[in-house]
């Protein structure tokens, strides 16, 4: 050690030092918590892009499969033609799904000004019951005295509640929140079929199948009365609460099931699906756009649930055109 | 109590400020002696009459040794301190092993194997012991008077369950004199604390879940996914033990004592001889120093057969299986080669591309008697050298945090290690202390998860 080191004073400094680092983290984290915390999750930065970008007037909410499957710009793009002026879309799907997030997520978007129409996936894993909840860093409880004390910091120290905030993987999603109007929820979020399967074909070499969208084979059978889902109730509940606090807000609120293929179209496209779909969308006032059914060519998609940038496109224009054609929104 | 809990960051604190408020020398032991028994017996807490059980015999046989200078008092004390050891930790196995001599021999005797607690870390707690009597008998150290003093020597929470192996000589005459507080320890120590739990938290026991899986499921395992998952238990042992050992440095910095440093960039060495002189340093001198030298070490010309009876009883040391006795046993056979190459003069061209070589070539040695060490069963760890080894050879995809933290180790574990080393930390320039520690910190934080167990408790 050289003398100058020798003071006392260099190591109280350094102590001093990183005792301020930890405090200004801590202070930052608390100013900044809901977008420190929307690190953690896609779902959750999606939502807080969306919260930060300029007004933007269509939302889409939903799975991979939307994720996947919806063109924001381009669906705003068609309507801002249909309606005489430029609009702006996003999309907030995100790989995982389950009723609790689709609220979750709905009651805080349909708290930004500007929003004029909001899509909800209608598909069978964005209406299962899976637990889900915004706080993904409470430590188990644990009944000794770690897992109190564990429970006890977290709940108060938030560099430590948001800890996983700091992990390689998340740090690299900063510029998402840096520059949220960058981006429409697509750009920057690979195709999940292309990810896990590298399945998707470059456009240029697909010759486009045909893919006859108007098909559509099932009927509604069921009296909406009869659907015995053991998560009904609450699936009444969280819809009607989101179409009220929509119509209090004035948006327009609409379902869409994206499209499916090969033998996922078998279980998605079902009598129970499809009248279960129909009866939200009565019950709540949200025309429904039904697409589970479309005898769609496997060659639009990924895997059997997730389309390729072609099958995005193609579907896009096709959503934006049923819904310019049969939304009832405010212009 | 696990050194990667806040609970024992909660009691060292306490510890740490009662230690330092403490007007009297006399009172700090006592703080530290509490403190230690509450560490000890966190788990559970009938360990503590163990522990004082221990503590007490051996007090006692230090002072008879002492006094008497008998070579049979020091023959009793070490025989109850082995018997302790042996009741504990290799009474099943042998029992399993003479169940099954007797089943090649026909003949159907049920053979008992107890089930019952093992204290924890009581191969470290068994040699400190062991060192310190065999000290006062050969009169080089004096047996210590006071119990308040020894207790504390004996259960310091820095280095009772995984070491380092601390000697009494090292030890015992830093608690004797009151010490000043000096910030510049309680510096040393923080950051000693902090790379030790990244090291444990972050790499460890990140790699952990790969080398579980890996080992697990040798039969599934591709050649390169054999190989990588090697090089992450290589890492993990490191890591776990390494990070143990720093943590123990760091608390007894804070404190104003200094323990001998453990591992010092092991990876490094260009021959197995020069890994035991940087692995695990201080169980390595202990084997020398009392186990080596006793069976004649290098004078007897029997050095060959001395170098592997030692390391074979070090392979037993580290765990009651035949795994372990096969591991030490190819670690003294290959350190025999060694001394036997240096004594004919059969020495490697110099160069720094032949140093690398070397080094390249000890790491792999070593990682494939790590197999021995992790390997479930002896007939898993076959198949895991099958999988390694032979053909058929194939390729599958790596996962990107395994690989990503394989190549950070690789590129800074020189760095970080250096550091690790005396107060080499402090001759640093302050913003490069303040840059090691914050990244340590912020890794620490965020990937800390599930408490796990440190390997070496078992031991």
């Amino acid at each position: 050690m050289t003398p100058s080191r020798r003071n006392p004073g260099w190591g109280a400094l350094y102590l001093l030092l990183v005792a301020l680092f930890l405090a200004a983290l801590e202070t930052g984290v608390r100013s900044h918590e809901d977008e420190i915390a929307s690190l953690q999750d896609g779902s959750l930065i999606k939502l807080q892009m969306f919260l930060l970008r300029q007004p933007t007037d269509i939302l889409f909410i939903g799975t991979s499969r939307s994720q996947d499957g919806i063109d924001p710009s381009l669906i705003a793009g068609q309507m801002g033609q249909a309606s005489g002026h430029p609009l702006r879309g996003f999309n907030a799907a995100a790989a995982g799904g389950s009723l609790d997030r689709m609220y979750y997520l709905a009651d805080k978007a349909l708290d930004k000004p500007g929003l004029r129409l909001l899509g909800l996936e209608v598909s069978t894993a964005q209406l299962s019951d899976t637990p889900w909840s915004p706080d993904f860093n409470a430590p188990e409880t644990t009944d000794d005295f770690e897992g109190r004390l564990q429970h006890w910091v977290s709940r108060h120290v938030y560099t430590v509640r948001y800890r996983k905030t700091f992990r390689l993987e998340n740090i690299v999603k900063y510029p998402f929140l840096l520059f949220p109007d960058a981006d429409d929820g697509t750009r920057w979020f690979g195709q999940v079929g292309t990810r896990l399967l590298k399945m998707d074909t470059p456009t240029s070499e697909l010759t486009p199948p045909p893919w006859n969208m108007d098909r559509l084979k099932l009927q509604e059978t069921t009296p909406a009365s009869q659907t015995t889902d053991a998560n009904s109730a609450k699936i009444n509940s969280i819809f009607l609460g989101i179409s009220e606090k929509a119509r209090q807000r004035g948006v327009t609120l609409f379902l869409y099931a994206p499209p499916v293929s090969g033998s996922a179209a078998q279980s998605e496209c079902s009598d129970k699906n499809f009248n279960a779909f129909r009866r939200i969308s009565r019950q709540t006032g949200a025309p429904l756009f039904f697409y589970d059914c479309t005898d769609a060519p496997v060659g639009y998609f990924s895997d059997e649930t997730h389309l390729t940038s072609l099958g995005k496109q193609f579907w896009s224009t096709r959503l934006a055109a049923d819904m310019a054609a049969s939304l009832d929104w405010p212009r | 109590m696990l050194f990667n809990s806040l609970t024992f960051v909660l009691l060292h604190f306490v510890v740490l400020t009662l230690y330092w408020l403490s007007p009297r020398q006399g009172l700090r032991i006592v703080f530290l002696g509490l403190g230690s028994l509450v560490f000890y017996g966190w788990l559970y807490w009938p360990g503590i009459f163990f522990l004082l059980g221990v503590i007490a015999v051996n007090y006692f046989m230090g002072l008879q040794i002492e006094k008497t200078a008998s070579p049979k008092w020091l023959a009793i004390a070490v025989s109850l301190n082995l018997l302790n050891l042996c009741y504990f930790k290799y009474v099943e196995f042998l029992a399993r092993n003479l169940a099954a001599l007797l089943e090649l021999a026909h003949i159907d005797l049920a053979i008992p194997t107890p089930d019952y607690w093992l204290p924890l870390g009581i191969s470290f707690i068994t040699f400190q012991k062991i060192a310190y009597l065999v000290d006062i008998y050969k009169g080089q150290i004096r047996a210590e008077k006071n119990f308040l003093r020894f207790t504390c020597f004996a259960a310091f929470y820095g280095q009772l369950i995984a070491g380092p192996i601390v000697r009494s000589h090292e030890f015992l005459p830093q608690l004797q004199t009151k010490r000043e507080f000096n910030v510049h320890s309680l510096k040393l120590g923080f950051f000693y604390f902090i790379m030790g739990v990244m090291m444990k938290v972050t790499v460890a026991d990140t790699l952990a879940q790969f080398v579980e899986y890996g080992f697990g499921h040798v039969g599934t395992l591709s050649t390169n996914m054999a190989w990588l998952t090697l090089y992450a238990f290589a890492t993990q042992i490191l890591c776990d033990f390494w990070g143990y050992s720093t943590i123990a440095l760091g608390c007894a910095y804070m404190l104003g004592i200094h323990l001998p440093i453990n591992f010092n960039l092991p990876y490094s060495s260009a021959s197995l001889t020069e890994f035991w002189r940087r692995w695990h340093i201080t169980l390595s001198s202990w084997l020398r120093d009392y186990l080596y030298i006793p069976l004649g070490g290098n004078r007897t010309g029997r050095t060959y057969r001395n170098l592997i009876a030692t390391m074979t009883l070090g392979g037993l040391w580290h765990g009651a299986s035949w795994n372990f006795v096969l591991w030490g046993l190819l670690n003294g056979v290959w350190l025999a080669v060694e001394r036997g190459f240096i004594k004919r003069g059969i020495v490697p061209p110099a160069g720094w591309w032949m140093h690398f070589f070397k080094v390249v070539l000890v790491f792999h040695g070593v990682c494939l008697l790590w197999v021995l060490f992790r390997a479930p069963s002896f007939d898993s760890a076959l198949l895991y050298y099958r999988h390694l080894l032979l053909p058929p050879y194939s390729l599958s995809s790596v996962p990107s945090t395994l690989l990503t933290l394989l190549v950070l180790f690789l590129l800074f574990q020189n760095r970080i290690g250096s550091q690790l080393i005396d107060d080499r930390f402090l001759r640093l320039s302050l913003p490069k202390q303040l840059a090691m520690t914050l990244v340590g910190l912020m890794l620490i934080l965020a990937y800390s998860q599930a408490r796990l167990d440190f390997i070496y408790f078992v031991f």
